[in-house]
């Protein structure tokens, strides 16, 4: 327990932990010392000096965000002179700020016009000073840099370092100060992946999103918070909208959006899109009503004798839940299938079931990380952070992959198996666990399974036996959790079979995927091979792209674009994007987690849409609201347990024959295509999976 | 930003490059605070920051690059292009711009077709402006690589350069 | 050039001081010093070159003061203190009112003709290309001569006027 002190702050006690600083105790209280450089959460600088406060007894002014209160201490924030000290840093700032704010996108927004505001500062004491040299908009794609109005409070350069790549600093000295990467090269010359970290800490409009700019004022937007869809990590998105259309998406509380997740949205309101069923007539497909549409799939599926579905992960579960019951209920198929890109969902049906799923919580807490996989850092920043934050806080981290890597450059450990090897090494650790002894052999079935282990040759993965013997000993204790953008069945299984042997069950086990719910396939009853099925219904997943074309007599498709296999269909109706939908996903520890309908659409719930298609079959489902469907997902999700067989630790299921990253690569989503972020921005933050390994 | 241009593409081998920073970064592996020594020390290999020895400095000490150029820019002691292989400076201090120094720098600057603290597309000249060198009794000063010239050789400058300039292309050498 | 001469004045030498101080010292790694300074120096430029205001003063003073407790370092302290012990002087408020007492700064130098000892040759007259002086050249039989004036305001501290004067007649004003 950490001492607490006492102090008074403008004559109020508080008494907080010790080593907590003047500005956030003041903060406990209700009082906010105005401050333009410290940020939460972000290293403090005391640089703008807007934060000092008088302390009785010591002559000079204190900086408060840098300061540890002491016991006993008197600090007034608001004395004459404090205010006299304000106004002057302030009445400085505009002397070289050159906004206007009756224009600028951060009016409402704005700490410096606040500020200004409430100490009645004279913005024209100095007069304004700004060279004409000093660049308006430096020319990056995605986010404006107006130089014009930087303060210098630094902000962007620690929040760069603390989330990002570190690209920013303070440059040349004096009064030719500026902020800006090196050289001054463009952001996307100079390793930015345009996390958008920086936007969210500047306290003035120097820093804005492109198309934000002249889309509505600050106290206009409405906002919304939901969850990103664009992977499995789940990070919590504000999407600000004006005028009923999407304008921004910022973080939420856990302070951290990707690129993908910070200016990928904009296929919402590509053209795109489709907005209307369609049926098809001949050789091609016309627009036609939902009621036209509905009663035509209705029709061909029932009358195409045997079923199938395919629904992939992109939708939310009561989607998933209400697709499954559809095919059940109203064509009376149990053959659906959850087409996750290729990834065996089955293997984490094998250990501990969805409670050892974990989350970036898990990971940012972990003692013991092992990564494996090729651009884990690239195609997941996220991730990225979060391991990055966990070896910053003492983590042991193991790196498998062949190449070199951001990740592998930080590692304890960094193991380089031959291409197509990953998961022959595992298997080598796990032996190499079980013969040092290392294991848990008191968890859960594992007892059981050390005699085959035992037996089990030991593989060649072209990594040395002294270095498998380290891996081991390293992984083998303390909070740990196993982190795979490598995601086959042999890579997934073993990994749940090293947190088994090491006794980790709960928030264990982060496969990495770049759809925003990947896991609820558990809600589909039993895998389908769609073999045989005569009618298919093909619900957000493109199979022409993933090169599996259906071969069926009738297809339905529902999607957000004109896929290839949509070209192919009979039916084509629109799908809602998951930005777009309320509804919930299966996150860490199997829990369901809330999503909100952020963006606008004029098309239906997607369970709308599917309890419409059951009631023009004649079939209706037993829902009436989208809580009815929620309730029937939770109930089939509480009575998914995973089993306790141990997963399968030797080369059954092996496939060496495709280039290691082949394996792991899953098609496009649709949208990336129609993404600034592909076309024009940086594609940092897509997953490239095609690195060449090195021989 | 002034005084920070960068050089485009190096002319040095990427194999070249690690050979001849491999001594600098051995001799201050595992020391902290070394970095002002460490970039001198590249300054002086390679005439000036070369970026890609930046970039691999950066990795040897484990920090940001963004760092190192925000420690380097800080120092005018630091260059960022390559320098030439004459650094040919003209003092503007009071007596110097009394006797003349405004009309010597603008000569210099039409023959040489560079402006102060620039350097020729064929790395032969740097021209650079300075404050008082000290040696006011011989105003105006002209010094190259810092060595004063005298009467007759500042005569005889124009020359001088137009011979310079018709030798072979110089080769990037460390600043002398 | 705002040297004329060798001499230097009180906000010539509160410039130069401050401009040293940009050049080397000042880091710009906190918000107000770096301002502070870039705005005491347009200042005292202007304040230098005929262009100061009242004004300037005020907000030269208030630099002083308060960016003894803005700056983040003893070094911007320093800076700010030095410019307060400079400011006490009175030839701060001279150069706004348009006088460099000592010559140091060309825009504000002018001369006045010593009335005592002018000998009304015109000398000066003829001498000046900005026809800032006015009189009448000396008519032994009259008794109303006056002694020779130089117009302030026209008046550009070229000191032709001076060099030319036979009696010493011309000092410069303070």
């Amino acid at each position: 327990m950490a001492k607490e002190i006492t102090l008074h702050i403008d004559g109020q006690p508080v008494t907080v932990p010790e080593g907590t600083k003047i500005l956030q105790a003041a903060e406990s209280i209700g009082i906010e010392i105005p401050r333009l450089c410290y940020f939460e959460g972000l290293p403090a600088s005391g640089s703008c000096r807007l934060c000092l406060v008088e302390i009785e007894g010591q002559s000079r002014l204190a900086v408060s965000c840098t300061q540890r209160v002491k016991e006993g201490m008197a600090v007034l924030t608001a004395s004459d002179r404090v205010l006299r000290s304000r106004r002057f840093i302030l009445e400085l700032i505009w002397s070289t700020h050159d906004g206007d704010c009756t224009t600028c996108e951060k009016a409402g927004a704005c700490d410096l016009q606040r500020y200004t505001y409430d100490l009645d500062v004279d913005k024209e004491k100095y007069g304004l000073y700004a060279p004409d040299e000093i660049p308006s908009d430096l020319g990056d794609p995605l986010l404006e840099r107006n130089l014009r109005l930087c303060i210098l409070c630094g902000r962007c350069i620690r929040a760069c370092r603390e989330k990002s790549q570190g690209i920013l600093d303070f440059m040349e000295r004096g009064m030719s100060t500026i902020v800006t990467t090196s050289l001054n090269r463009p952001l996307a010359e100079s390793g930015c992946d345009f996390c958008g970290s920086c936007i969210e800490v500047c306290p003035v409009g120097c820093l804005v999103e492109r198309d934000r700019k002249l889309r509505g004022r600050e106290w206009e937007f409405e906002s919304v918070e939901t969850l990103c869809g664009h992977c499995n990590l789940g990070c919590t998105q504000v999407i600000d909208l004006a005028h009923g259309e999407i304008v921004r998406t910022r973080p939420g509380a856990d302070g951290y959006l990707c690129v993908r997740g910070k200016f990928g949205w904009d296929y919402l309101s590509s053209d795109d899109r489709l907005t209307a069923p369609l049926v098809r007539n001949g050789d091609s497909l016309q627009e036609t009503t939902w009621a036209e549409a509905l009663a035509r799939a209705a029709e061909g599926l029932a009358g195409a004798g045997s079923v199938a579905g395919l629904v992939g992960p992109n939708v939310t579960n009561e989607t998933v839940k209400a697709f499954g019951e559809l095919l059940a209920t109203s064509f009376g198929s149990q053959d659906v299938g959850f087409t996750g890109g290729g990834v065996p969902f089955g293997a984490l049906s094998t250990f501990g079931g969805l409670k050892a799923l974990a989350g970036v919580g898990d990971v940012e807490k972990a003692k013991k990380i092992l990564a494996i996989g090729p651009s884990l850092a690239e195609g997941f920043p996220r991730a990225r952070l979060a391991i990055k934050r966990a070896v910053d806080a003492g983590a042991k981290l193991i790196v498998v992959d062949p190449n070199e890597s951001e990740l592998a450059a930080i590692a304890t450990l960094h193991l380089k198996p031959k291409a197509g090897a990953e998961a022959a090494l595992l298997t080598a650790i796990g032996k190499a666990l079980v013969d040092g002894d290392l294991h848990n052999a008191e968890a859960e079935g594992v007892a059981e399974a050390i005699p085959a282990i035992r037996e089990l040759g030991v593989p060649d993965a072209g990594v040395s036996p002294e270095a498998i013997a380290e891996a081991a000993k390293l992984f083998a204790k303390g909070k740990g959790v196993v982190v795979s953008s490598a995601l086959t069945c042999d890579v997934l299984s073993r990994s749940a079979g090293l947190l088994m042997l090491t006794g980790r069950k709960k928030g264990a086990l982060l496969p990495l995927h770049p759809s925003a719910n990947p896991w609820a396939g558990v809600l589909l009853s039993a895998g389908a091979s769609g073999d045989g099925a005569k009618g298919i219904y093909a619900l957000g997943t493109d199979p022409v792209a993933a090169g599996e074309p259906p071969n069926a007599d009738f297809l339905v498709v529902q999607d957000l674009f004109l896929t290839k296999t949509a070209e192919m269909a009979d039916v084509v109706l629109p799908l809602r994007a998951f930005a777009e939908e309320e509804g919930t996903v299966v996150g860490a520890g199997g829990k369901l987690i809330a999503v909100n309908a952020a963006a606008p659409s004029d098309l239906p719930a997607n369970w709308q849409i599917l309890a419409d298609l059951a009631d023009a079959a004649g079939k209706p489902l037993p829902y009436k609201s989208i809580r009815d469907v929620r309730a029937a997902a939770k109930e089939t999700i509480s009575a998914v347990k995973g089993s306790l067989a141990f997963p399968s630790m030797n080369g059954a299921g092996d496939s060496e024959e495709l280039r290691p990253y082949e394996r792991f690569e899953l098609p496009e989503p649709s949208w990336v295509a129609r993404s600034q972020i592909r076309r024009g921005g940086s594609a940092a933050g897509v997953s490239e999976a095609k690195e060449e390994v090195a021989a | 930003m002034a005084g920070v241009a960068g050089s485009e593409a190096t002319t040095i081998s990427a194999a070249e490059l690690t050979e001849r920073l491999a001594p600098i970064l051995a001799e201050y592996a595992g020391k902290d605070g070394a970095v002002i020594s460490l970039l001198q020390d590249v300054q002086e290999e390679f005439g000036f920051l070369e970026p890609s020895a930046m970039t691999d400095v950066a990795d040897a000490l484990d920090l940001p690059v963004s760092h190192l150029y925000g420690v380097a820019s800080f120092y005018s002691q630091f260059y960022f292009e390559p320098r030439g292989k004459n650094v040919v400076k003209v003092c503007t201090g009071t007596a110097c711009h009394i006797r003349g120094a405004p009309a010597i720098q603008a000569r210099l600057e039409e023959q040489l077709g560079i402006g102060p603290g620039e350097t020729t597309a064929d790395l032969k000249f740097t021209l650079e402006t300075v404050n008082c060198v000290g040696c006011c009794a011989l105003a105006p000063v002209v010094s190259i690589n810092d060595r004063v010239l005298n009467r007759r050789e500042q005569r005889k400058l124009k020359g001088w350069i137009q011979t310079e300039r018709a030798e072979e292309p110089t080769s990037q050498e460390g600043a002398s | 050039m705002s040297t004329a001469t060798e001499v230097i004045c009180a906000p010539q030498q509160a410039l130069e001081a401050l401009r040293a101080f940009a050049a080397d010292g000042m880091c710009g790694r906190c918000i107000p010093c770096p301002i502070a300074t870039r705005q005491s120096i347009a200042m005292l430029e202007r304040i230098t070159s005929g262009e100061g205001e009242a004004v300037d003063l005020d907000r030269l003073t208030r630099v002083s003061t308060e960016l003894i407790d803005a700056a983040r370092c003893p070094k911007g302290e320093e800076a700010a203190k030095k410019l307060g012990e400079a400011l006490a002087s009175p030839e701060f408020a001279r150069h706004v009112e348009g006088i460099c007492g000592s010559g140091a700064c060309a825009a504000l130098t002018r001369y006045r003709v010593i009335p005592e000892r002018c000998t009304m040759c015109g000398a000066c007259q003829e001498a000046c290309p900005r026809d800032a002086i006015e009189g009448d050249p000396f008519i032994a039989w009259r008794g109303d001569n006056k002694p020779y004036v130089i117009r302030l305001e026209k008046c550009d501290g070229c000191a032709k006027c001076v060099a030319a004067c036979p009696a010493d007649a011309i000092e410069r004003v303070t």
